[in-house]
């Protein structure tokens, strides 16, 4: 009954589950296929066969692999993994490299739906000329699909004559339409190489500010929420947990809410800051109005919005210094100021640097932040509308993709997140060798 | 387990079985009130359940175009505007409803509005009630619509003060502006080609007519000082909303708003800009009812589709909401209303916006180059239109 030790058996173990979980789904996928040329199934009957395979198989396999029974209790999570990490990934991968989008989305065009007039095995008569009523030129090797009342049959066009069409298959039932299918193709590099030809209008200046906008905002949080963090420690101060509360409030508020509070707030002619500035005698600032302000308007906001992460991360930190190395440091006569610098910040180095590094990373492909402020604008000269001054990669390539490109181009968005993961690893990964953040891992 | 399996499939088909329609909407408040008074009604006389859904505007679209292939979205939609149908009519999700329909209510139907339910020489759609934007002033105010142009202006001028505005709009949004490109020449977004369909290769807005109408959107702002920055929708139809603003330009959608806000208002065309080639022509809209392509109970959707768009269901809408019908009898029933009788003056000189996939990626550059043109007083108008034109341009050739 023992397993085959170590990787071996590990390994083995993984290969035989994933197998039966791939072969049932395979065998679900063909039966709906088979049953879907006679009549049209329900989607879960992939589902219920794949189950029929998969409960009689494991118990199969179990026969033979008498020490693979403790392994099924990770059937589950492995379907899960399955279903909702690598599915995802590879289909983004795999989409990056296709032209797929909204339109070309592998289903029937239903505005050039023709009427089918006569059917004789795969050769049809349709009520138009085939090649208007398709619109297709020329018309050989296009996909179609023919349809009648709960019947629909996938095939390709191998001849097209005036109103005659002939197809590679015959359907097995009569049918009353035929559409033509706008099937997505595979196109190689041509969205990457898409990409890179906007790239002094778009990918440039966008991966630039995106990396000034995520060491900005961690340093000037970071700075702010170590202060605050160090005087709310000091035990003299009086009404410490007041302050406590209050400061964090901004963290405890939603802030799908508070940032469009503070759009309200930053309005150039109608906001209470312009007012506010206004009434103090100063002129009024765009501050979503103009590309370099814009800036600044969301270094702030976010620093309204991240600053207590850091205090609490700053003082969870200082209550992990022991209260001896003080007293000790008082014993042998160092200033305050001299234990702050030689205690308290060497100590503090430690906990805080793979705090600022996920806050970095986090921060990096910080979306809400961008697209809630300023929805990445004002526009700036020069620049693409997807692509403006306060756009970072990820909000680009959401416009790209459900904005710009005819509102759904999958293909090209998947291909630009492919570029921000490639890019966010180099980052991370060049973070974690400077700082040395990863080392004591091993 | 096979019998708990048996079970749980016998008690899904027994739900898929049960005849029942799902209704996608975006109305709310008694337009809400008046789709579920339908179903209602139509579940009485048909014996089929009706699900009103409430699903965002925003959304719908999308939700849609992805749900409807998998069996995972609405029998019907109640309602899209028609600038949505190209793209969902290609990507298959909608019911071709030209088999359904008869040539009497197409007879009952405005021209405008099959025109803008017709994609690829096919109806998609049943068009229930049309929209533009409009000068929308404040009769306690402005006594009179101003006629011209010098009218409005020292109008505008005159109202705007420390406590008051005289006009104000959404000005960074194209949706708005259109009427000024179509003054200064630019019939359309796209030009026709020789079958009269809308032609992608042909862009209307760039050149002469597009720096002229940018100009002026821009001298808006900086030469007659009407519409300072920071003034989005929300501003301006707030302000008039207060009773701090005598004139907007503003669509049907918002009057139920004006209504409650208790404001005395007038409807009428935008006078003719200074310069221009032709008079002001807002884009006309037209919403309508779609059928799901992918629907299990098509002819009980259709049924209850057109229901909904028959003449005296949409009076009974325009009552609910104020929306403006485009079946002419309808119309003509409500002949007396104000807001119909305001809208029917403007929408003639309006342009039904394109319903191509390609107009998908014009908004985006054109938005754009409008909120350039009016960030600085300096901006150069020539070269933000030469951009915008190369950016559309390269979107739509790809």
């Amino acid at each position: 009954m023992k397993h085959p030790p170590g990787l071996r058996g590990f390994l083995l173990a993984m290969g035989l589950l994933l197998g039966l979980l791939l072969f049932s789904t395979g065998v679900g996928l063909l039966a709906y296929f088979l049953l879907e040329a006679r009549f049209a199934p329900p989607g879960w009957t992939i589902l219920v066969v794949a189950l029929l395979v998969l409960v009689p198989g494991a118990v199969g396999v179990g026969r033979l692999f008498p020490w693979l029974s403790d392994w099924y209790y990770f059937l589950p999570a492995l379907a899960f993994l399955l279903v909702f990490t690598l599915y995802p990934v590879g289909l983004t991968v795999y989409l990056a490299f296709t032209d797929y989008s909204g339109q070309r989305n592998g289903f029937p065009d239903r505005s050039t739906e023709t009427r089918v007039v006569g059917q004789e095995g795969p050769r049809f008569l349709l009520e138009a000329p085939v090649r208007e009523a398709l619109r297709c030129d020329p018309c050989q090797g296009v996909p179609v699909e023919v349809y009648a009342q709960g019947h629909r049959m996938r095939a390709r066009v191998l001849e097209a004559k005036g109103e005659a069409l002939l197809l590679d298959r015959t359907p097995p039932f009569r049918a009353e339409f035929v559409a033509k299918v706008n099937a997505f193709r595979f196109v190689g590099l041509k969205n990457f190489a898409f990409i890179l030809s906007q790239a002094s209008q778009a990918l440039f200046p966008v991966f630039l500010w995106n990396v000034t906008f995520a060491t900005a905002t961690v340093l000037l949080n970071a700075l702010v929420g170590l202060l605050l963090g160090l005087i709310l420690n000091n035990k003299g101060l009086k009404l410490r947990n007041f302050y406590r509360t209050a400061l964090i409030v901004s963290w405890a508020l939603p802030g799908v809410i508070t940032v469009q509070v503070w759009v309200a707030l930053l309005n150039y002619n109608f906001g209470a800051i312009n007012r506010l500035l206004g009434v103090l005698g100063l002129y009024p600032i765009p501050w979503l109005n103009d590309p370099d302000w814009a800036k600044v308007a969301i270094l702030l906001v976010n620093l309204w919005l991240g600053f207590p992460y850091m205090m609490t991360a700053t003082l969870g930190a200082l209550s992990t210094i022991p209260d001896e190395l003080y007293e000790a440091a008082k014993v042998d006569g160092a200033t305050p100021w001299q234990a702050l610098l030689r205690i308290t910040l060497p100590l503090l180095e430690k906990p805080m640097v793979p705090i600022l590094l996920s806050s970095f990373a986090f921060n990096f492909n910080n979306f809400y932040i961008i697209y809630l402020l300023t929805g990445g604008g004002p526009a700036q000269e020069g620049r693409l509308a997807t692509a403006q001054a306060t756009d970072i990669l990820i909000s680009w390539a959401y416009k790209t993709a459900f904005s710009a490109e005819g509102q759904s181009a999958y293909g090209l968005g998947a291909a630009i997140s492919l570029l921000i993961f490639a890019i966010t690893v180099a980052i991370s990964l060049v973070n974690f060798r400077v700082t040395g953040a990863l080392r004591e891992v091993k | 387990m096979k019998k708990a399996l048996a079970l749980l499939s016998l008690g899904l088909s027994l739900a898929l079985a049960q005849g029942k329609l799902t209704v996608w909407t975006h109305f709310g408040g008694p337009e809400l009130e008046w789709l579920k008074a339908q179903a209602k009604t139509f579940e009485r006389t048909s014996g089929t359940k009706v699900e009103v859904v409430e699903v965002p505007f925003g959304d719908i679209k999308q939700k849609f175009l992805l749900g409807a292939p998998q069996g995972q979205a609405a029998d019907l939609v109640v309602s899209i505007p028609h600038d949505w149908l190209g793209e969902m009519a290609q990507a298959g999700v909608l019911e071709p409803m030209g088999k359904y329909v008869t040539q009497n209510y197409l007879s009952d139907l405005q021209p405008v509005a099959l025109e803008a339910f017709t994609f690829g020489g096919k109806l998609f759609g049943l068009p229930a009630f049309a929209e533009s934007v409009a000068l929308i002033y404040n009769k306690k105010y402005v006594k009179e619509a101003p006629k011209t142009w010098e009218e409005f202006l020292a109008l505008a001028q005159k109202l705007t003060t420390g406590s008051t505005f005289g006009f104000l709009y959404n000005i960074g949004d194209p949706y708005f502006n259109f009427g000024f490109f179509k003054a200064f020449g630019a019939e359309n977004v796209f030009g026709k080609d020789a079958k009269g369909n809308l032609d992608p290769a042909k862009l209307l807005i760039g050149g002469e007519a597009g720096e002229k109408a940018l100009q002026f959107i821009k001298d808006l702002r900086f030469k007659y000082n009407l519409v300072p920055e920071g003034v989005d929708y929300g501003v301006a139809d707030g302000a008039f909303k207060d009773g701090a603003l005598a004139m907007i330009l503003n669509g049907p959608w918002a009057l139920g708003d004006y209504k409650k806000a208790k404001i005395d208002f007038g409807i009428a065309p935008f006078p003719t800009p200074p310069g221009a080639k032709g008079p002001w022509g807002p884009f006309l809209g037209v919403q309508g009812v779609v059928v799901n392509a992918y629907s299990k109970n098509k002819t009980q959707a259709v049924n209850f589709a057109k229901t909904l768009v028959s003449g005296k269901a949409l009076v009974s809408f325009n009552q609910a909401g104020g929306r403006i019908p485009v079946s002419k009898s309808a119309v003509k029933q409500l002949e007396k209303d104000p807001v119909v009788a305001g809208f029917s003056k403007v929408f003639p000189l309006g342009t039904p916006m394109p319903n191509i996939p390609e107009m998908g990626k014009v908004w985006g550059p054109w938005g754009n180059a409008i909120s350039l043109a009016i960030q600085k007083p300096d901006s150069n108008v020539k070269k933000i239109v030469e951009d915008m034109v190369a950016e559309i341009k390269k979107a739509i050739g790809k």
